[in-house]
Order: C-alpha cells, then structure tokens, then sequence
C-alpha cells in the first residue's frame, strides 16, 4: 500500500516507521522533562493536575512529532529516487536523530546548570562576537556529525542494515509512546469534563 | 442498519461548525437584564502594588502621579486607606468580597475563597448589572475563575497580551491553571534554557525575538510583563477598555486590574530616568527590621534602596500617564456622567528596613496603605476623608449609594461622606501567606488601626522563635507616620487594650477553624 503523500516513493509503513523515529526523541524528552516537574506539580496541587501536567506535555509532544515529521518527509522527498527509499528513510531519520542529540544536549547543558568551560568563557567574553565564535565552534561539531554518519549509510551497506534493524527497535518503543499520547488524551477529556 | 448521519451529513454539519462558533462569540454578551434607567454605572481600577506612600496625591514629595491629582480634583480622597493584606490573593479577596482575610481565608499566594464566602461577592451583590471583568494578574483571575458564575463577561488575561500564540490555557479554558502551566514549560526555554519541546521551543524564542525587537527600544528597563516573559503593554489595556466600556449594556459594574507599577519596574522610555536628578536622595534611612531580607547580616545598602525606589516611582509615573488617557477618554464619550468612578490598589509596595517589594510578613504602611479616589457622577469638588478606612468597605458603599440592600456578612462598613464615619473603629488588615486556611492562622501577622494608633501582631515566624513565638509593635500615625518608634514597651495602656482587642479578632475568626 502506498503512502498517500508521496506514493511513488515511500509505502505507508516506511512513513509510519519515519514518524515513529521522529516521534522517539521528542516524546523521550518530553516525558523526562515531564517527570521532573510531577512532584512540584502534585506538591502545590494534588496528582491529578501533576497527571494532567504530563498529558498536556505528551499532547504537545505528539503536534511536534507530525510537525517535525511533515518536515522530515519533505526532506526524504527531495533525496534522489534512483536511491533505495530505506536508504532514503535511513539517512532522513539518523539526521532527525542526531540533531535531536544536539538539542538535547543543548538543553540538558543548562539543566545540569554546567558553566562553560572556563577556556570558552574567557574567549567569549574577551571577543566582541561571543554568539558568532559559539556559532563558529559548534556547526562544523553538528555538521560533521551529520555528516560522517550520513557518508557511511550512503557508503556501507551493513552500516545501513545496522541502522535499519536499529530502526526497528525504535519504533517498537515509539508505539509505546503513542499509547501513552492516546492515554493523555483520555486524560484530558475527562479532565475536561470533570472542571 | 442504516446509519443515523451520513457522512455527506456529517460534511455539512462540519462545515456549519465555522459560522456557529463565530456567532456563538457575538451572542455570548448578553443585554443587561436589569432595567433601571437611572442606575449608575460602576468602573473600578485597580493599579497592583500602589503604595499610596509613593504617590504625590498623599504628600509624596516626588510628583508621581499628577494624572491623579487632577482626577482628585472632582473626586472624593480617602488619606488613611488601608488594603486587606499585603499582597494581591487576599488584597483582591478582601475587596470582592467585603471580608477580612481571617474570614475569605485567601491568605495563601494564588489560592481561592472558602466556598461558604466565595458565595457573596461583589458580582454576585450586582446581579442585576452587567458584569465585566479583566486582570493582568494570574492571583486575581484565580480568584474570578472562582466566581465566574457571577461574572458576565471575563475577558481572558491574554487577550491583552502581546504574543498571543495558540496557547493551551486558551485551548482549555476550563482547565487554565494546568494547561497554563504545561504550555510555559513545554514551548518556553526562558532563563533555565530549557524545555519540554527540543524544537518548537526553539522556534518558539526565535518568533517572539523578533517581534520583541521594536518594542525593547521603547522600554529601556525591558518590556512591561508578567513573570519571565509574558509580555503585555499598559496602553493595550487602557485602548481596551474604553473600548469595550462602549459596549458593554448598562448600567454594568467593571472590576479592571492592571499589573503596574507592580515589579518590575518597567517605564517606557518617556518616563525612564524622570526623577534621576531630584534631591530625594536616599529618602529615610530606618533601621532594618526583623523580617528584613538580606541573607547575611550586612547592613542595608541605601544606594540600592534609593534605586528600587526611584525606578518604582518612574513606573508610577508611566501608569499615571495611562490612568490620565484613560480618564480623559472616559470623560470625553460621556462614561463618567452617569458611572462611579473608583480607582485603588490590592496592597503597597516597600523600600525600607531592608525589606524591599512586598513579599513580607511585615504589615508596614508602604506595604498596607493604599490610595483610593472615588469620583461620583457630576461630582465637582474635591472631598477629602482622613478617617481609617480598609478595602472591605467598597463593597457596602457601592451597594449603598447605588440604592441598593446592604448585606449582613460584610465586614465592612459604608465610607464617609456616604454614611457618618464610625468613631473609634477598627480597621484590620492581615497577612497569612505561609499559613494553613483551613487551620487556625499561623504564621500570622495581624494589624489593628484604631483612632490613630497601629498594633501589630507577628506570631509563629522562624525568626520569631518558631510556632510559639510572638511580637507586638505599637506606632501613633499621627505623631510618628514613619513607624520610627515603636511605642509597645512606652504605652502599656493603649498597648494592652489594643492586643487584647486584636487577639479576640484573630481568635475569634479562627474559631470555625479549631481541631
């Protein structure tokens, strides 16, 4: 069966399995992110606003999952179609998956409130540009980290069977995120009659 | 079996769906159902965190609000009004529903009103009128969520909101507080530098970057807002409001609550910097008292104290600006012919003792004492009232010189010059934050104004000693308005009497409270 979207080029399944890489991170950080603030929630309030507060957060989660999905496809679709499309779905989703390392990394920085090497920091502050000479650092790191990996599945071909099986667990973990998105709507319909 | 609704069925009610919300939202404000063509309308402004200490109207040498003082000119000045506690949840509880904090027991920071008070409430008191609400602050629409049954028309916090993106507190409206506080984390990295989402939060800042940039060269403290970054302009507000004053059926009572000059102190650039070359220097050096809140024992540094004040003072002068336009509009549509006119503040704001905004157990005038300016249709002259008057009595004024039957279960009373001011009476204010409102009060602070001495009462506090702890201050506002000499120890009489008739109060209304 062919996706609807693009269907001379990927089948329903590979979509769904893209999706459900995409899905993978986003839900992962969203629900420990969540988590951390379950306790403050239910402290000042009761468990079920702090369950709320997860499901609302699993909500949010899903909308970023289709909105950063829709735009991953859009990427596969403009890859060549002389290559095999799990090579495509290979490449589209490790890229999805290594910047989401960087945003997490990003993220997770300031939330182990981790100060900047004390080398970085009087370079920062020495130059007039501390944004561009971050900025100068940090995107040729991204870009080769994008790019290696994206050589070696183009190149290797066990190197994508590896990435694809990987896949594969992936979106079996994913499913279980979006059982947990359909059980946070159910939490906020019947939130949402109970107020 | 057939189905009930085909799917062509399905696609036309769908496509009704459109219209009938749009319609929906026309039809929801409803034609006042009270027909008295000469009732009088109601407008109450309510400036969060206005020490009436900060204000030119009340002696201030610092002309702060001129706006203010030429409103007073036609408008009845009330000198010595006190709020019901020291911070929005039970300074607005207390105007609204005519009650102590000890009695409405919002004491704690954003909660509600216990449900046998909630009952009674200002909106509640105008049933026959159109009732219109709106607040910057989130402690207040905790407090109009409440009582939104009595309410006709509470136009949502964020509507008047700069950014008003496709937020879940307005996606859920029955479920606000939550939703409210799920979208903050999930899609705002603000100062932690993360959030719920890896990406949408990201998109997210780089939007609201860019249309910030504009309006920052306007507002050289930073832009008007409420917490981190709900950013929201004052003259959104005022446009509004007159606006929607056009409106609104009549006669209607509208309770209109606008953040500044609450912290932080934000002018626009007009007013930035207004009172940097005054000679007001570090006004009064007092020594700083037990709740001061320098975490070491470092003496109070007057430099800082004199800039928290001056920067709290320009945006005084920003606000008064506003409140100016505001009044100036009202009086050219014709509004302020046939509608009270009543401007006020929830509790004060303080600069001294090293005790700074007012997050504070401590009941000091700057935090407590509050302006009120009532102006009454085709008043012309000004009026001036020196007696104590206290927030909980608004509420039977306004039902008083709109005709209309006084309740029993005020605590308040009717203001001079609308009834004979009451000789010797006492005004109470009350703060409980940290306290249990289902118990009896403790920590608790208590004040007790009467004639013109001032008891309070500070018990429970860890650096009182614990739960048992206590401590009394006595002060003459007549003789020592600046609260210099604590006259407990000097004036035994006057003191005992007065504690006796506080702790009565306090025991009093912790009684339905004992185990």
């Amino acid at each position: 069966m062919k996706s609807l979207l693009f269907q001379s080029k990927y089948t329903l399944k590979e979509s769904f399995d893209l999706f459900l890489v995409c899905a993978f991170p986003i839900h992962i950080w969203a629900l420990l992110m969540a988590f951390r603030d379950f306790s403050w929630v239910a402290e000042r309030t009761r468990i079920w606003d702090a369950i709320g507060l997860v499901a609302y957060a699993l909500l949010i989660a899903l909308l970023e999952s289709i909105g950063v999905f829709i735009l991953v496809l859009l990427l596969a679709w403009l890859l060549p179609t002389y290559w095999q499309s799990s090579k495509r779905i290979a490449l589209t989703g490790s890229l999805f998956l290594i910047l989401s390392a960087w945003a997490m990394l990003g993220q997770g920085y300031f939330l182990m409130q981790n100060p900047l090497p004390e080398g970085l920091f009087t370079l920062l502050a020495a130059s007039e540009h501390p944004a561009r000479i971050l900025a100068a650092i940090i995107l040729p790191l991204i870009t080769l980290s994008v790019a290696i990996p994206a050589l070696l599945i183009y190149k290797s071909s066990k190197i994508l069977e590896g990435v694809l099986q990987f896949f594969e667990r992936l979106t079996l973990l994913s499913i279980f995120y979006l059982l947990l998105d359909a059980m946070g709507i159910v939490v906020l319909i019947v939130r949402s009659l109970t107020q | 079996m057939k189905p009930s609704l085909s799917r062509r069925d399905f696609l036309k009610l769908f496509g009704i769906l459109p219209p009938a919300l749009l319609a929906a939202r026309f039809l929801r404000e409803p034609v006042a159902p009270f027909n008295r063509p000469d009732a009088k309308n109601i407008i109450i402004i309510v400036f969060d965190a206005l020490s009436a200490r900060n204000i030119s109207l009340y002696g201030y040498p610092r002309r702060t609000m001129p706006n203010l003082e030429r409103i007073a000119e036609h408008a009845t000045v009330y000198h010595q009004h006190f709020a019901g506690g020291n911070f929005t949840t039970p300074g607005v509880a207390s105007l609204l529903t005519g009650t102590y904090p000890w009695t409405h027991r919002a004491v704690g920071l954003g909660t509600t009103i216990v449900a046998n008070r909630a009952m009674f409430n200002l909106f509640k008191a105008f049933e026959g009128y159109y009732r219109l609400a709106y607040s910057h602050n989130n402690f207040v629409n905790t407090l109009l969520r409440q009582i939104r049954a009595d309410v006709d028309n509470i136009k949502p916090q964020k509507d008047l909101f700069i950014r008003n993106p496709l937020a879940f507190d307005r996606l859920f409206p029955w479920d606000t507080d939550i939703a409210s506080v799920a979208w903050q984390r999930a899609v705002k990295k603000g100062g932690n530098g993360y959030a719920y989402s890896l990406f949408l939060s990201e998109i997210y800042g780089k939007l609201t970057q860019g249309q910030m940039r504009d309006l920052r060269a306007l507002f050289p403290r930073g832009i008007t807002r409420i917490g981190e970054d709900d950013y929201f302009l004052l003259e959104d507000a005022v446009d509004w409001m007159i606006s929607a004053i056009t409106r609104t059926p009549q006669p209607f009572i509208g309770y209109f609550h606008f953040l500044p000059p609450h912290r932080p102190y934000c002018p626009r650039r007009e007013y930035f910097g207004a009172f940097d070359n005054d000679t007001i220097g570090y006004w009064l050096d007092k020594p700083k008292h037990i709740f001061n809140q320098n975490a070491n024992d470092s003496p109070i540094s007057l430099k800082y104290q004199a800039t928290q004040r001056r920067w709290y003072d320009e945006f005084i002068l920003y606000a008064d600006a506003e409140l100016g336009r505001l009044y100036d509009a009202l009086q050219a549509n014709g509004t302020l012919q046939n509608t009270w006119f009543i401007f006020t503040s929830d509790h004060g704001e303080m600069f001294e003792r090293g005790i700074f905004g007012h997050r504070t157990p401590a009941l000091f005038q700057p935090v407590i004492h509050i302006p009120l300016v009532i102006l009454q249709p085709g008043q012309q002259e000004r009026r001036d009232v020196y007696a104590s008057t206290s927030a909980v009595d608004l509420l039977p004024t306004l039902l008083h010189v709109t005709e209309q039957p006084l309740p029993t279960w005020t605590d308040g009373q009717i203001l001079p010059p609308f009834a004979d001011p009451i000789p010797d009476r006492n005004i109470y204010a009350v703060e409980a934050k940290y306290s249990d409102p289902h118990k009896p009060l403790n920590p608790v602070s208590a004040m007790l104004v009467k004639e013109n001495y001032k008891l309070t009462y500070y018990a429970g506090y860890e650096v009182l000693g614990g739960a048992a702890g206590k401590r009394f201050e006595l002060y003459d506002l007549e003789a020592d308005p600046e609260e210099l000499n604590d006259l407990y120890l000097k004036q035994p009489a006057i003191a005992n009497r007065l504690q006796q008739e506080l702790l009565e109060a306090l025991q009093q209304a912790n009684q339905p409270y004992q185990d």
